[in-house]
């Protein structure tokens, strides 16, 4: 069981749900049920391919998915929350489940996605037992063929985080930065921020987005004040002028961090960072891509969501160096 | 489609990898013995409404075409490195990259899908080179 406990440095909690999970095939069956035996369950680390593992099956395969079988399972995942984090909002996300995924909390449905690339993320706040333990169950069904033109493994092949958060925060994906003009002297930053307000009134919400550049230090930002009503999903939209900017480039790839930080009458809410790089990127007829104002040939390779004979379940660790493409045109 | 994901980002340009296929699905490998046939057909009606063209194993297409619509953007979204189709050469030959923005090769990786079954365990052609028509299909 994992115990996860509130950052005491930042007001927003993630953590990672990567460790002891517990892993059966077949269909969904009573799974789901909070209060389930599930000691005879297969202790899994994830991310987890269910399918690697298996025997080469010539009836319930095909060519495209290398010949492993079509299955379905289920997970079970016991944790337990603080006390201290009633009141803030309990949010899962699944990077990627393969697929057909369905998601319960101690026995209570949050809801289904068909698709096993696009990540989710779900609100458990209303069935989590705070000061107490809870299980997350994930069944997956991947036994219709054809899904996919590739091997694609099944089951939790991507990482899994808990996060909690105030009710006032960024929800995921909530920021886009664009960097519309760039000189030497200095770079145009726009900033959008969501924030999501699950309070049941209206806050006063100040919003300051810090740019830190590639050594740490702040060398931009910008500040705002909105009210944010109940329920309301709110856009702030910023701009702020990099001084000098360390363009993103391929021998230099320096990113800037934006720190979005929340706060309501001065105490810190929520804390979201959103990492870019500043750099122009044009596109011509006449002379194909132009990163920073120079010619540049893409070479690339078309990649599966594998790691070969590996399956889909790949850690960073295991990709080694990265191979070089077998042309080399410039 | 195009209209939506631009909405989502205005930032970024559109493109989709397209079949290796001219207008009307006219196909190379269906037309080796009247080759003009696919060498003057128009491209892809999809090509004209992406921001930039991103064509499957047809790069020998991308010249005759930017002479004829200059305003076309072109990438190699896929394309062969081990194979020569028909008598073409392989693939990255045929690319001048002074206009052309990249390729991508689909060999650059092992993975296990898109695999032959194997005849028998310790077989010779355990893996068999891919044909065209696997490869899009």
């Amino acid at each position: 069981m994992t115990n996860v406990r509130l950052d005491t440095l930042s007001p927003r909690t993630v953590c990672r749900l990567n460790a002891d999970w517990l892993f059966r095939r077949g269909p969904v069956g009573n799974s789901y049920e909070r209060f389930l035996d599930d000691r005879e369950w297969e202790p899994v680390q994830l991310p987890h391919d269910a399918a690697i593992d298996q025997a080469f099956d010539w009836e319930n395969s095909n060519e495209s998915n290398g010949w492993l079988p079509f299955g379905a399972g289920a997970y079970r995942k016991h944790f337990s929350l603080p006390a201290e984090a009633e009141g803030k909002r309990v949010l899962v996300e699944f990077e990627g489940v393969y697929r057909d995924a369905e998601v319960w909390i101690n026995g209570h449905y949050l809801g289904r996605r068909l698709n096993g690339y696009l990540g989710f993320e779900w609100d458990l706040t209303e069935h989590a037992a705070f000061g107490g333990e809870n299980v997350l169950s994930v069944s997956y069904d991947n036994r219709k063929p054809g899904t996919s033109r590739w091997y694609t493994g099944e089951g939790l092949y991507r990482d899994v985080w808990l996060k909690i958060v105030d009710p006032l925060h960024v929800p995921l994906y909530g920021t886009c930065v664009t960097t519309p003009s760039i000189t030497a002297e200095s770079a145009l930053v726009k900033i959008e921020t969501e924030v999501l307000n699950l309070h049941r009134r209206r806050r006063l919400c100040r919003l300051v987005t810090s740019l830190l550049g590639p050594d740490g230090e702040c060398v931009a930002g910008a500040e705002a004040v909105a009210p944010i009503a109940a329920g309301e999903r709110y856009a702030f939209r910023q701009e702020s002028a990099v001084p000098t900017p360390c363009l993103w480039d391929l021998a230099t790839p320096d990113l800037y961090p934006a720190v979005s930080t929340l706060s309501v009458a001065d105490a810190a809410v929520d804390s979201y960072a959103t990492r870019f790089g500043i750099r122009e990127i044009r596109l011509t007829p006449e002379r194909g891509l132009l990163l920073n104002g120079r010619k540049v040939v893409a070479k690339g390779g078309n990649l599966h969501h594998d790691l070969g004979c590996l399956g889909s379940a790949t850690r960073r660790s295991r990709h080694g160096k990265p191979r070089p493409t077998t042309a080399s045109v410039s | 489609m195009v209209a939506l994901t631009r909405q989502l980002d205005p930032s970024r340009k559109v493109t989709v990898g397209l079949f290796p296929a001219r207008e009307r699905f006219v196909k190379e490998w269906e037309h080796w013995d009247d080759h003009d046939t696919f060498l003057n057909a128009e491209p892809a009606e999809m090509a004209f409404h992406c921001d930039v063209v991103s064509w499957n194993y047809t790069e020998n297409m991308f010249a005759p075409d930017h002479a004829r619509c200059p305003q076309l953007m072109f990438i190699a979204s896929e394309s062969a490195c081990n194979i020569g189709l028909g008598d073409r050469p392989p693939s990255w030959t045929e690319i001048d990259t002074d206009y052309v923005i990249g390729h991508y090769h689909g060999s650059a990786y092992d993975y296990l899908g898109e695999s032959a079954k194997p005849k028998k365990v310790g077989g010779a052609r355990a893996h068999r080179p891919v044909r065209l028509g696997d490869a899009v299909g």
